[in-house]
């Protein structure tokens, strides 16, 4: 049974892991534009030039 | 080399994947007792059992969304759908999900699942049972699709989508199933996704071309031979990524290209086609590109003369062939 106690420890976690994750997110640097095209299918995991791409 | 159907080879490919690596599951309508609609999956619940053959109520979308969710478990789902025509339920799993997951979560997540779907027409299947499809998928990014024609491709790139850590959406040619019959090596091989073919070389024009019409272009071809003219037919085999060099080293080399599919004109791969030759071979070409292509029209049509009128067929292309060698 889900009990009071144990639904504020669950919802607390997920709180705490929510704000890990957006204080990192948003003390991380932008990306640069080149980083658009990243990780679009597997062949794709570098950056790849906006030239490269035809779009420069 | 063993002579197969393309069925047969499609069945080859499931079958030798699935003993070869224990996380791939066939699932979808019918594919268990009944061993699939048009029998791809004969057998394999006899081997593999219910774990890894897997019924599904009729829900496309929910075959597609599992499919999803297995693939980002760790599974490398092969998800059927029964006909093209019954695709767009998967839409909002392949091209609202799937095909974003990589990229929304910067490569940290990915989806290895196969979608495999027969399509087109010239088998009097009227406007639900022939439709095709291939435009709307390979118009999007992080989706990889696959048309082949020949047992040999079927086999090679369905084997290559399985282990392939995106999404891929397997196009197979139902008219070809049992009317196309192939070598098949016995030995273990892939066809590398994104690699087009040379299937015919030839001098004074290109035909790029994929699936059922890379039949019909190679008999135009012959016939054209006889006139004594020299075509070169290209089959594209994958749609996205476009094996763009192939391509155009083809049309660098003619001069002059005709794209060639059954899917309606605007819009579609020959589009996209069309634009690349004019982009990066404008000043090869001795002649506009042409296409021969389904017309605009939002089905196929169920009276054979109709039928008939919308397919590119042998005469057509080599009509249009004619027409372009002579501009």
């Amino acid at each position: 049974m889900l009990s009071d106690e144990r639904d504020a420890t669950m919802r607390k976690r997920a709180r705490d892991e929510v704000n890990v994750a957006t204080d990192a997110a948003e003390a991380a640097p932008f990306p640069t534009d080149e980083d658009v095209f990243r990780h679009v299918t597997s062949e794709t995991s570098g950056p790849l030039s906006l030239e490269g791409r035809g779009l420069g | 080399m063993a002579v197969v159907t393309v069925i047969e080879a499609i069945r080859d490919a499931m079958r030798e994947e699935m003993q070869r690596d224990a996380s791939v599951f066939v699932m979808g309508e019918d594919v268990g007792r009944r061993g699939g609609v048009f029998l791809a999956t004969k057998d394999l619940l006899d081997e593999f059992g219910e774990q890894r053959v897997v019924d599904t109520p009729l829900a496309e979308a929910s075959i597609a969304g599992i499919a999803v969710g297995a693939a980002l478990s760790g599974l490398r789902p092969i998800a059927e759908v029964q006909f093209a025509d019954f695709i767009w339920p998967t839409v909002n799993q392949m091209i609202g999900e799937a095909a974003r997951i990589r990229y929304g979560s910067n490569g940290k997540l990915n989806v290895p699942m196969v979608l495999r779907s027969p399509y087109g027409g010239h088998v009097r299947g009227g406007l639900y049972h022939s439709q095709s499809v291939e435009s709307y998928f390979a118009h999007t990014p992080g989706l990889k699709v696959v048309a082949p024609a020949t047992p040999y491709d079927a086999k090679g790139l369905l084997k290559a989508a399985i282990r392939d850590d995106d999404p891929v959406i397997v196009l197979e040619h139902k008219r070809t199933y049992r009317s196309v019959r192939g070598e098949t090596p016995e030995e273990d091989y892939v066809v590398p996704i994104g690699s087009a073919e040379v299937k015919r070389e030839g001098t004074d024009a290109t035909v790029v071309t994929y699936g059922l019409t890379l039949h019909y272009s190679m008999q135009a071809a012959a016939e054209l031979e006889n006139e004594g003219v020299s075509v070169e037919v290209v089959d594209l085999r994958t749609l996205r990524p476009l094996d763009t060099e192939t391509v155009l080293a083809s049309v660098r080399k003619t001069s002059k290209a005709l794209v060639v599919h059954e899917d309606n004109a605007a819009v579609s791969v020959g589009s996209e086609v069309s634009a690349l030759i004019a982009e990066h071979a404008f000043e090869y070409l001795d002649a506009p590109v042409m296409r021969c292509a389904g017309p605009e029209i939002p089905a196929m049509p169920f009276a054979p003369t109709l039928e008939a009128a919308y397919m590119p067929t042998t005469e057509k292309i080599a009509a249009r062939l004619r027409e372009l060698v002579a501009y």
